[in-house]
């Protein structure tokens, strides 16, 4: 496969080359600039999950805040004028319709047969009517109670003001409407709030960023409104941020890595061809990293890119090898490729779609890589890296101390686990570092939305639509108990907007036992004689009404809309959500694992994390047994004494991991490529006059992945970090194994 | 256009003299800072076309609160705070309107308080303030906010040496009359009385 021949080998190469960069190019390069899709999946809800995110992914509150109301809701009125027929938002909101409040009382008042109140409900059928008429008259005599009584005839027994208090306060927290607007005060500030959902192109990663353009607007707009200031809230927001982190973080690392590694190539060879051809080599594996991952997965996570330029360091090192030992490197050089590609194939297998990205694009672009330098560097001239060559001496003879040494760096490296105790611990929040001004105006919504929201939710299923409701009704039960044990401040499930049919049957069936009182009752307001009897006409015409979903005024569709999850697969699902929650585990016990299931999301992915690492630690075994065979055939007696190093290695890499604060699933696939990577250092010393180009190889590597290890974004550092002191760790001693 | 000008102009000076007045007003009824009584509520219902009449007994403190207690025909009684709104209703049904739990709560009990308080600024900021002087002085207070008026149109306050009368207009047609009678000037509110007001 060496030499200027094998036309039809590179051509195929170049046509595979073209054909996957025009099949990317025809799908179009799309960033994914998600925040959420850094996450695994971890449960069998996935699919209910991503509903769920892609309500919260889009939404933003966007917050205007001033000393007094009138100035917070002109600085509110100037961003939403700028942004309400913009392309940036689908949905945007400022103005409430005081009419909404009507709309509601029309509703209750039409199904309150239907919607009577759960206390109200547990009374009548308890056979308490008495107490129930009593409590409407005294409602209605009561001073200052701003019970409706427009209605008085039909509604003697206040069913409808009875609901409306929990109606229009569902979820308020801190808001309330004020003059058209939601506002807020607190601390002798006036907050007026926007709410809005982005649109998918304005979280697109380009100049035109819908998210860049509000930060625009409201740098401008506190700039002429002197005493308006805004804040915002939202996952669109960190995702741009992360996003913008990541993108800057792509120029500064690839930049550096590929400014450093053209240098110490340039002064290897003293000339300007290797490097140049180097540069292309990586600019065009890059490439086809990116536009393989591309074809695969349609978008990549641009935090997956950060990762991705370490193939800069690896790549770089095939064609050092190649240019200073030319085609006698071919053998070694496919050995490392393929323990490499083993690496980063099994960490294609973990369900973590970023791991998956980053392991697809790297695992394409050294396969590049390995073709350009096999395929195409033996066009190149001859004398190309000669220099180099006539300076490699062969290794001196190694001696007793050097065998002391590197088994005594073994044996710490095998014992040292032992010592610094394998723990494996993954931290979500510590994966992501919010912006100062990030992290300040999250903690300003939090307090003035006081929503009580946490992490955790219930996902309720059923067969049907109204087996759903029955499920949620059983649970809104439950935690209308722990509700009165402290356990939570309220909670918000679509079952207390509409009930099930079953139970809106019941509601109305225990309406009926109001007729007995009605008369009296109807005596007692002053109506005439005839107005008990109209009252038991008026209930007999509500037979059989019924209230739907589509029923809910447009006030609380958008409530709704977050909470119901429609059909997935067979079953029908929706969100209810704990709010103020003071004790979860009590709240994951009222889960039953086949209708209703907690979610807390944190923990959850912790834990999924977690059940990861210990799958990428297997990852490392298993490479470990794919590749030893491999060794075993082309090295033979040799490949005991090379299979020996990565063991130390790896076990030397989880010691520094753990002593450094655990192991996570990063330092993990960190250490699975440390298998691949360190590997190489070995089974190039067994070449003859490799030295120099090892350690060359070596250093480009470090620079790669140090570079990364400088990325503030956590899982890049420790992966970077991992890799560069388990890479060091595998060369020294490949280099004393070599030399003993 | 010359009607708008004309009535702008004398406007602008009315709006800061009835500020004046409102301050003057609200002065004379926190001088007493316990005003107890018997309270008659007429509340007249439009659907009915008569007017339902419940009476009791009130207590008002001017930085605390109100409490009103409703003894015939059907007990109740309501506590209005700063804060919040406590009704109970026979049976020990109590209904709170917490504004801990609900800012909504808490904007419409303070400005409840407002009325019977003196809290003139959180008048001013919610309400169109008028003041007519005669035997009494006569306080009207339109909401600006429309969320409001779906309370109430207009609440006019009489005020003697205390508070006379408060009279509510709601949305509907309806409308009520509270009169405060028989009353006396404790120095202080009793035990019971403190705790209730206490937010």
């Amino acid at each position: 496969m060496s030499g200027r021949g094998w036309p039809t080998k590179r051509i195929l190469f170049l046509c595979v080359l073209a054909a996957v960069f025009v099949a990317a190019l025809c799908r179009g390069i799309h960033l994914d600039t998600s925040f959420f899709s850094i996450f695994p999946e971890y449960s069998d809800l996935s699919e209910v999950e991503k509903k769920i995110s892609q309500n919260t992914s889009s939404s933003v509150y966007i917050f205007a805040e001033s000393d007094d109301f009138d100035t917070a809701k002109k600085g509110a009125d100037a961003l939403y004028k700028e942004f309400k027929d913009s392309d940036v938002f689908r949905s945007l909101t400022l103005y409430q319709d005081a009419d909404s409040f009507e709309e509601i009382k029309a509703f209750l008042f039409e199904h309150r047969y239907q919607l009577i109140d759960d206390e109200t409900l547990s009374m009548l059928e308890a056979g308490k009517v008495d107490a129930v008429a009593k409590s409407a008259l005294s409602q209605v005599y009561s001073p200052f109670s701003f019970a409706d009584l427009s209605r008085l005839d039909k509604d003697p027994f206040l069913l409808t003001e009875k609901n409306m208090k929990k109606y229009a306060t569902q979820g308020a927290g801190n808001m309330f409407m004020k003059e058209g607007v939601l506002a807020a005060e607190a601390d002798g500030k006036w907050y007026v709030m926007i709410r809005g959902a982005v649109t998918d192109s304005a979280l697109s990663f380009s100049k035109k960023n819908g998210i860049g353009k509000v930060y625009e607007q409201i740098k401008v707009l506190e700039q002429e409104n002197p005493g308006v200031e805004y804040f915002c809230s939202g996952v669109p927001f960190h995702s741009y941020e992360s996003s913008s982190k990541a993108m800057k973080e792509i120029s500064w690392i690839t930049g550096v890595s590929l400014a450093l590694v053209a240098l110490i190539i340039f002064l290897a060879f003293r000339s300007l061809f290797p490097m140049l051809i180097s540069l292309a080599n990586i600019t065009v594996s890059l490439l086809f990293g990116l536009a393989v991952a591309m074809i695969f997965y349609g978008k990549i996570n641009a935090l997956a890119l950060v990762f991705g330029t370490t193939l800069i360091g690896v790549s770089i090192d095939y064609s050092i090898h190649y240019f200073m030992n030319r085609e006698k490197i071919f053998r070694s050089l496919t050995v490392n490729c393929i323990s490499t590609e083993v690496s980063w194939a099994l960490l294609m297998l973990a369900p973590f779609p970023l791991l998956r990205q980053i392991a697809l694009f790297s695992a394409a672009g050294l396969l590049c890589s390995y073709f350009i330098v096999r395929l195409i560097y033996p066009l190149c001239p001859a004398a190309v890296g000669n220099r180099a060559i006539e300076q490699e001496k062969e290794h001196g003879p190694g001696g007793d101390l050097t065998r002391v040494a590197g088994i005594l760096v073994i044996a710490i490296c095998l014992i040292a686990p032992a010592f610094s105790g394998i723990r494996i611990k993954n931290n979500i929040r510590g994966m992501y570092t919010m912006s100062d001004r990030l992290l300040e105006w999250e903690k300003k919504a939090s307090s003035v939305l006081n929503l009580g929201t946490t992490g955790e939710y219930f996902i309720v299923s059923g067969r049907g639509p109204q087996e759903l409701l029955a499920q949620e009704e059983q649970l809104a039960a439950a935690l209308e108990k722990e509700k009165k044990a402290g356990t939570l401040g309220s909670y918000t499930a679509i079952s207390t907007y509409v009930p099930s049919m079953a139970k809106q049957a019941r509601s109305y069936k225990a309406a009926s036992l109001l007729l007995q009182r009605s008369q009296v009752q109807m005596k007692a307001l002053g109506f005439g004689s005839d107005a008990a009897g109209q009252f038991e006409l008026d209930y007999r015409n509500n037979a059989g009404k019924v209230v739907t979903l589509k029923a809910v005024p447009s006030f609380m569709q958008e409530s709704i809309g977050t909470l119901y999850l429609g059909k997935v697969g067979d079953f029908y699902y929706s969100a209810v959500f704990p709010l103020q929650v003071k004790e979860s585990d009590a709240l994951k016990n009222l889960a039953d694992g086949s209708h209703v299931f907690f979610m807390s999301k944190i923990k959850d992915i912790e834990k999924e994390l977690d059940h990861l690492t210990k799958i990428a630690l297997c990852f490392i075994m298993v490479s470990y047994l794919l590749v030893f065979p491999l060794l075993l055939v082309v090295y033979k007696k040799k490949a005991l004494r090379i299979a020996l190093v990565p063991v130390a290695v790896i076990l030397g890499s989880l010691a520094f991991v753990s002593a450094s604060g655990g192991v996570d699933l990063f330092a993990c696939s960190g250490i699975v490529l440390i298998f691949g990577l360190g590997l190489d250092y070995l089974v190039y010393g067994l070449e003859k006059k490799t030295g120099k180009a090892t350690l060359l190889s070596f250093v480009t590597t470090e620079i790669s992945f140090g570079a990364l290890a400088l990325s503030s974004f956590v899982p890049a550092h420790v992966f970077g970090l991992t890799v560069c002191v388990g890479l060091a760790l595998a060369y020294l001693l490949s280099c004393l194994i070599n030399r003993s | 256009m010359r009607k708008f000008l004309l009535s702008l102009i004398l406007f602008l000076p009315l709006s800061g003299l009835w500020a004046d007045q409102l301050e003057d007003v609200y002065a004379r009824i926190s001088a007493h800072p316990v005003t107890r009584g018997e309270l008659t509520q007429e509340q007249y219902i439009k659907v009915a076309n008569r007017s339902l009449i419940s009476k009791g007994t009130f207590v008002m403190a001017a930085d605390k609160g109100v409490i009103f207690e409703i003894t015939d025909p059907f007990p109740s009684s309501m506590v209005v705070t700063e804060e919040k709104m406590v009704q109970t209703l026979p049976g020990d049904v109590v209904a709170v309107m917490d504004g801990n739990e609900n800012a909504m709560f808490k904007n419409i009990a303070r400005i409840i308080h407002s009325v019977f308080a003196n809290d003139v600024e959180v008048l001013k900021e919610n309400f169109q303030v008028s003041v007519t002087g005669g035997p009494k002085d006569v306080v009207e207070l339109v909401p600006k906010d429309p969320i409001l008026s779906m309370l109430f149109l207009k609440i006019t306050l009489a005020v003697g040496e205390s508070i006379d009368s408060v009279s509510v207009i709601e949305a509907g047609g309806n409308w009520v009359n509270y009169t405060f009678s028989n009353k006396t000037f404790p120095e202080k509110l009793t035990e019971d009385e403190r705790q209730r007001l206490a937010n």
